[in-house]
């Protein structure tokens, strides 16, 4: 189970080039995709789930040719997009045996079972007979996902899942989500570091449409073992610092400004080494672009 | 009040100085020339001017389909942009009063609105230079009326607008139900429009009031106007004007002060929250992971399975637009309106009620047709927009399932709506016919061919959906189809409406004869076209709905060129094979329709018409005062071959030539030939033939031209062929053929029926204007001529009319005989005594009802299940005949009669040789419980016998003030008759009917209103005034020295001229009255 993404770029009609040249593999799991808001991950999310054509380059998974036959991708596709609605006045019940009707389950049997199990899994299965509508965001999410678990999918697509949801539910999320790359190639694009971090096996660094790194998460923390050091220090110095080290990102804590460094040594006294996060990594790529 | 000026100013500038703003200004120009355009051919007069005041009004009221789009689109944003942006979250906290923000935004639409609006002015003002007609059209600037329609129509109506769309987005929070508001205010706008043009004046103030635009009122303002009025005359606020302007400044005051009240922030800001629906979860639902494994289950993509989803889909799809209250509240409401007309207007015409016949049940499809159209349409794009609406479109588009389930399964459900909807108004028109006790004559067959097929009704709601899908495929926007659509939609009817359009082979859906079905015909020769016209659009539109698969963007940006490659294969391969022959179909019916209709089918437009009748006065007008022999005795063998188009016919004709002539000249209809003309035995030798014309001259053999009577043999046919687009070809139609004598055989010498009688119209070809349509009293050589017959005195002859099983036939004269010769009935007619030559012959299905009424017998020539009337115009002949006698003498009715309904396609009323021809609209499906309806049967016999006997009696001359002898002598003695036998106020009735019509139709006279005195053959005098006129002289001589006066006044030998009988009336006149009478009779002074 194999996705191959080759030389994949697109250019929108306002001129920004929202994919560069893209090459991925991407094996069975859970695979994380982390970027700015507008580095191109939602393209290449619709891209691969046969919503928007390339400029230029080739999907292939497994072996089908995902841009000459996107039906065939169709079929063992799970989408979740980063915004979807429902139809009002619809049930969750009645939506999710909707789709599996259209994902070709069409014994009403087999339909019924893997509704109620996923409404389950979901833990929606109490509210299934609510409308849409009155749905929380959370709720609504988790019913996103059922809907895209629908039909056993061999590739699962997971757009910005977290985002805009409260802390509990997003544990919940990822509650959820750690089940899913046992039998399928999962990915997962999202802009929040600890997404990857908690869920994903491998990943990529997205940026201005281009990848800027690929790899697993531990190593690419592990790469950056001794060199990561951070201080506080008083905001209008921050001029002074930036000037002096490779300061990668900056963060407020209890009121006092801390800065972290990128540094081969131990820069003065004042620093502390920090342990490396992917976070920091991630920061590194974008200090570095 | 610095707020609510800088509110203003900000959102105008950003408005005003757009690409946008301009585009629509240029385009408001441009759409009040083409406007004017269509309003000016409403006014016929040749003194009307283009840039008329009353055009301006017009204009100014209805302001155009294009202000109201632009009203629809731009005014809700105004107040909407920050909930559609999602920028209300800070915009709203900033320091300003929510109702200093309404006040603001509020008249910010409505200043926009008016300086967009003040385009129409432009486009006034350039209507001179725009090259829509010569300078002569154009007068002096009305710089008044300019400004002063516009402040007393526009404004008002843009305040309105932004109040009701301002209100429903107040009261709502959402954008669309102001579209809807704009939509509903225009549908209304439509009914009331089309009821007051087809109901006449029965509920003229209900239809006044209910056009919040006041285009009725000033439509109806305009006709009351002279000529000279219309150029130059400031509306009066006052009267239903004043009424429908204050009613609707009060209802959009009324409407901006509610919004004002309701509007708040913290209010509006909650636009698309609703928090009562919101689940709570309860606390056992803490999340945890079920370790539930799903369900194996297989899946399957088999063409099977798709069908029956599609099945699935479109059931689905249908319950869910069925199924909410909001559907039932609708269609409710529809059914309600429906009944509504067809129990108030659909049963009434010019005479008064009829009965509730399936037809009568039917025809709201003509107003409501449009509406449920027009809301189907939009249906349907919001449907196939469901999934980007509700922003479901990235989970449904990635789904495995071919694009064709998922929209045919929308467009099958909209399909199913449309059925559904046309089902429930054939129940609520049977419904109404049973109410109103029409259970016995209901006509399931009607309530189909109309309701069910595509004379708006379900197929054309299927044509107009397919075309809202392709649209929608090809746009991608729903805002962006639903304007395109509905827009072409609007564009087309009121294209068709004003006559700017007459073609229709761009009008999609449309079909030849929609309106015009006929008791006694059904739909005649527009069946067949229709047929063929709406295949023509079913390819079409199967080619749209095909294409529509094939270019539907299932996800977002995709390529045009993925979308429009063979590869595509949302549509597969089979299927665009089958999309390619259905446009090859469409081509090939195109193509099959214009040679039929337009080649071969002889469809001429209106203004290449008004050019051959042009042309031909130009040409040949010298032929009217050259000698021509005249009919003198005609044996007619002619054979109806209806289902066959066709006619045979062989005559034996002889011509009177006294003056001795060299050439004859024979005027052909279209579609007629002549096989053999033979003079005195002799094949003629043709001189001179000009086809575009019909207009054959032939030798006259040297040896004949100088003998007094000429034998004429003739044997031709008239063979319809080819389709029609608007022509009923009445004359020989499947059933209640009818016409006159003279569509078959020539018109001999010059055909002054084609002259062009509209000075204006006469202008535009190059021809002098007229005086009078007729000739001067003195004109000697008018004088020797027969008003009915410039080709003919006085005629005698046999008539054998012949046609196929089943129907009868029926001619001028006396009916000797009726017999079935090879499965064909045949009627032998003779008229020996001479009479004008204005017969008329046809044939249906009659069923004949015989009677005498003292010694004169007559028959009655009926639909056979027209039986509603025929006892009441029985008892009118028999009363009508005593009538007759008492005060023409004896014999004044020829001892043999016949009366025939016939289709109602051409004129009202025929009279010729012993036959009164009466249209089926003419009281023969009339309610006639009412006084008025009876007395209008009364007044139709009454006249039609007086008609008969100045026909015998009275030989007019064709001059000025020959129809107060041929139209209103009969029509005021048939006042008498219902005076005498039904009382004073059955003949008041009638008088205010015909009151209201001259004063109605005085106003669109199209040259110059002429004296009852040197009356020229105008439609609406001499029938009405110079009617009421008469019968009101009579009652001021007496009726006995009427009569007498009348009577010596035929005796002479000379052709009688009507002023000579005025005279002779006018000495009768007691003096105190003679001033009074001179005043009706020599002045154009109204009734």
């Amino acid at each position: 189970m194999k996705l191959e993404i080759k030389n994949l770029s697109k250019t929108y009609s306002n001129g920004v080039k929202a994919l560069q040249d893209v090459s991925l593999t991407i094996e069975k799991g859970m695979f994380g995709l982390l970027g700015q808001n507008g580095a191109g991950k939602s393209t290449l999310m619709r891209t691969i789930s046969t919503l928007q054509d390339p400029d230029s380059g080739q999907i292939n998974f497994n072996d089908i040719n995902v841009l000459k036959k996107p039906e065939d991708l169709r079929k063992v596709l799970g989408y979740l997009p980063q915004e979807f609605g429902v139809y009002p006045n619809v049930t969750a019940d009645e939506l999710l045996t909707h789709i599996a009707d259209m994902k070709g389950i069409v014994n009403k049997g087999e339909r019924k079972d893997t509704v109620e199990a996923l409404l389950q899994k979901v833990n929606l299965y109490d509210v299934r007979d609510k409308k849409l509508d009155g749905y929380s965001g959370g709720m609504k999410q988790r019913f996103g996902i059922a809907q895209a678990l629908l039909g056993n999918p061999e590739l699962i697509i997971v757009d910005e899942p977290t985002a805009g949801l409260d802390p509990m539910e997003r544990n919940r999320f990822y509650n959820l989500l750690s089940e899913l790359g046992e039998d399928a190639v999962v990915i997962l694009s999202t802009h929040i570091v600890e997404d990857v971090s908690t869920l994903c096996t491998d990943m990529a660094i997205i940026g201005n449409g281009k990848v800027m790194l690929t790899g697993k998460p531990n190593e690419i923390e592990e790469a950056m073992r001794g060199k990561i050091y951070e201080v506080p220090i008083d905001r209008n110095k921050l001029t002074e610092y930036q000037e002096k080290y490779n300061v990668i990102s900056q963060r407020f804590f209890a009121g006092k400004l801390m800065i972290t460094v990128l540094a081969d040594e131990l820069p003065d006294g004042k620093f502390d080494t920090k342990k490396p996060s992917l976070e920091d990594a991630y920061f590194k790529i974008l200090s570095e672009n | 009040m610095k707020t609510i000026l800088s509110i203003i100013k900000n959102e105008l500038k950003q408005r005003l100085f757009s690409w946008v703003t301009l585009i629509f200004f240029v385009m408001l120009v441009f759409q009040m020339i083409w406007y004017t355009e269509g309003s000016f051919k409403y006014f016929t007069n040749e003194g009307v001017l283009m840039n008329a005041s009353s055009i301006f009004y017009r204009n100014y009221a209805g302001m155009g389909m294009l202000m109201i789009i632009i009203i629809a689109i731009a005014t809700g944003s105004v107040l909407y942009k920050e909930i559609q942006y999602k920028s209300a979250q800070w915009t709203y906290a900033l320091p300003i009063s929510d109702k200093q923000f309404f006040i603001g935004r509020f008249l910010t639409a409505f200043l926009y609105l008016v300086i967009l609006s003040t385009a129409m002015i432009v486009g006034n003002l350039l209507l001179p230079y725009s090259g829509i007609g010569g300078a002569n059209r154009f007068g002096p600037v009305q710089w008044g009326p300019l400004f002063h329609g516009w402040i007393m129509f526009t404004i008002p109506n843009l305040f309105f607008y932004v109040s009701i769309v301002f209100f429903s987005i107040v009261f709502t929070r959402r954008i669309a139900t102001s579209y809807l508001a704009v939509f509903l205010v225009v549908i209304i706008f439509l009914i009331a429009q089309t009821s007051y043009e087809t109901g006449g004046g029965d509920n003229l103030i209900a239809y006044i009031l209910a056009d919040s635009g006041g285009y009725v009122s000033a439509q109806h303002y305009t006709e009351l106007l002279t000529p000279i009025q219309k150029n130059t005359a400031y509306f009066k606020l006052s009267g239903y004007v004043l009424q429908n302007r204050l009613l609707w400044l009060g209802i959009a005051l009324l409407l901006a002060m509610v919004s004002y009240f309701k509007f708040s922030f913290k209010y509006f800001i909650q636009a698309g929250v609703d928090k009562s629906k919101k689940i709570k979860e309860t606390k056992n639902s803490v999340f945890t992971v079920p370790s539930i494994k799903l369900p194996e289950a297989i899946k399957q993509f088999r063409i099977s399975d798709f069908l029956k989803k599609l099945w699935s889909l479109s059931k689905l799809e249908f319950m869910n637009i069925v199924r909410p209250t909001s559907f039932k509240i609708i269609l409710g409401i529809i059914l309600l309106m429906v009944f509504m007309q067809n129990v108030t207007w659909n049963a009434t015409y010019y005479i008064g009620n009829e009965l509730p016949i399936s037809s009568n049940m039917t025809y709201f499809r003509m107003q409501w047709g449009v509406f449920v159209n027009m809301l189907i349409m939009i249906w349907a794009g919001e449907l196939f927009f469901k999934d980007k609406t509700v922003n479901i479109w990235q989970i449904t588009d990635s789904l495995p399932i071919p694009m064709w389930v998922v929209q045919l399964s929308r467009l099958v459900a909209i399909i199913g709506l449309s059925f559904v909807l046309s089902i429930s108004f054939i129940f609520i028109s049977i419904f109404t016919q049973i109410l109103l006790g029409g259970a016995s004559y209901i006509d399931l067959e009607r309530f189909v061919e109309d309701l069910l097929l595509y004379r708006w009704a379900f197929l054309n709601f299927v044509l107009w959906v397919s075309l809202v899908f392709f649209v929608a495929s090809l746009t991608s926007q729903r805002i962006l189809t639903h304007i395109l659509c509905v827009g072409f939609f609007i564009f087309l009817i009121i294209s068709y409406e004003m006559g700017l359009i007459e073609d229709l082979r761009v009008g999609y859906g449309f079909t030849p004869g929609v309106e015009d079905y006929s008791e006694v015909s059904g739909y005649g020769i527009f069946q067949q076209s229709a047929n063929w016209f709406f295949s023509l659009w079913l390819a079409l539109a199967i080619t749209l709905v095909m294409a529509g698969i094939w270019l539907w963007k299932r996800g977002s940006e995709k390529k045009w060129s993925n979308r429009l490659s063979f590869k595509n294969i949302q549509l597969g391969t089979i299927s665009k094979f089958a999309m390619v022959v259905f446009f090859g179909l469409f081509l090939f019916l195109m193509s099959f329709i214009n040679k039929n209709v337009y080649d071969i089918g002889n469809f001429t437009p209106e203004a290449e018409e008004e050019r051959l009748d042009a042309e031909y006065e130009k040409a040949y007008k010298y032929l009217e005062t050259k000698s021509q022999p005249k009919y003198e005795t005609i044996d007619l063998a002619l054979d109806f071959f209806p289902s066959k188009r066709r006619a045979n016919f062989s005559a034996d004709i002889t011509l009177n030539n006294e003056k001795g002539v060299d050439t004859l000249f024979f005027n052909t209809k279209d579609f007629a030939q002549m096989t053999t003309i033979k003079l005195n035995g002799q094949e003629l030798k043709v001189v001179k033939k000009n086809e575009a014309q019909n207009l054959t001259a032939y030798l006259v053999p040297h040896e004949i031209q100088k003998d007094s009577l000429l034998q004429l043999t003739l044997q031709g046919n008239k063979q319809y062929i080819g389709l029609v687009q608007s022509d009923f070809q009445a004359d020989i139609t499947y059933k209640g053929s009818f016409g006159s004598i003279q569509d078959f055989l020539p018109v001999i010498g010059y055909d002054s029926d084609k002259e062009l009688q509209e000075n204006r119209k006469r202008q535009e070809q190059g021809l002098h204007r007229l005086d009078s349509r007729m000739a001067n009293i003195d004109d000697s050589f008018a004088l020797t001529q027969n008003v009915f017959s410039t080709d003919a005195n006085l005629v005698k002859g046999n008539l054998t009319i012949s046609t196929e099983s089943g129907q009868i036939p029926f001619t001028a004269g006396v009916l000797q005989k009726t017999e079935t010769v090879d499965g064909r009935t045949v009627a032998h007619y003779t008229i020996d005594s001479p009479q004008v030559f204005n017969w008329h012959l046809g044939s249906s299905d009659y069923n004949v009802a015989k009677d005498s009424a003292n010694k004169v017998a007559y028959s009655i020539l009926h639909k056979p299940s027209h039986m509603f009337n025929v006892a009441l115009y029985k008892e009118a002949i028999t009363k009508g005949v005593y009538f007759m006698e008492t005060h023409f003498g004896q014999k004044a009715v020829n001892n043999k009669l016949q009366l025939v309904e016939i289709h109602r396609w051409q004129d009202a009323k025929y009279t010729f040789a012993n036959t009164i021809a009466l249209s089926e609209k003419e009281g023969w499906v009339a309610n006639t419980e009412g006084l008025q309806e009876k007395a209008y049967i009364y007044q139709t016999i009454g006249s039609g016998l007086t008609s008969l006997w100045v026909q015998k009696n009275v030989s007019i001359a064709n001059v000025q003030g020959a129809d107060m002898l041929v139209l209103a002598l009969p029509e005021a003695m048939g006042l008498q008759f219902v005076k005498e036998n039904l009382g004073k106020k059955a003949a008041e009735l009638l008088i205010e009917k015909k009151t209201d019509k001259y004063a109605k139709d005085k106003n669109n006279e199209p040259n110059t209103e002429p004296t009852l005195l040197f009356s020229d053959g105008t439609d609406y005098l001499e029938e009405n005034k110079g009617a009421i006129k008469l019968y009101e002289l009579i009652g001021i001589i007496g009726k006995a020295t009427f009569m007498e006066t009348l009577k010596s006044s035929v005796k002479s030998d000379k052709p009688l001229i009507f002023k000579n009988l005025y005279f002779n009336l006018l000495r009768q006149v007691p003096r105190a009255k003679q001033k009074e009478v001179k005043e009706w009779f020599e002045t154009v002074k109204p009734i």
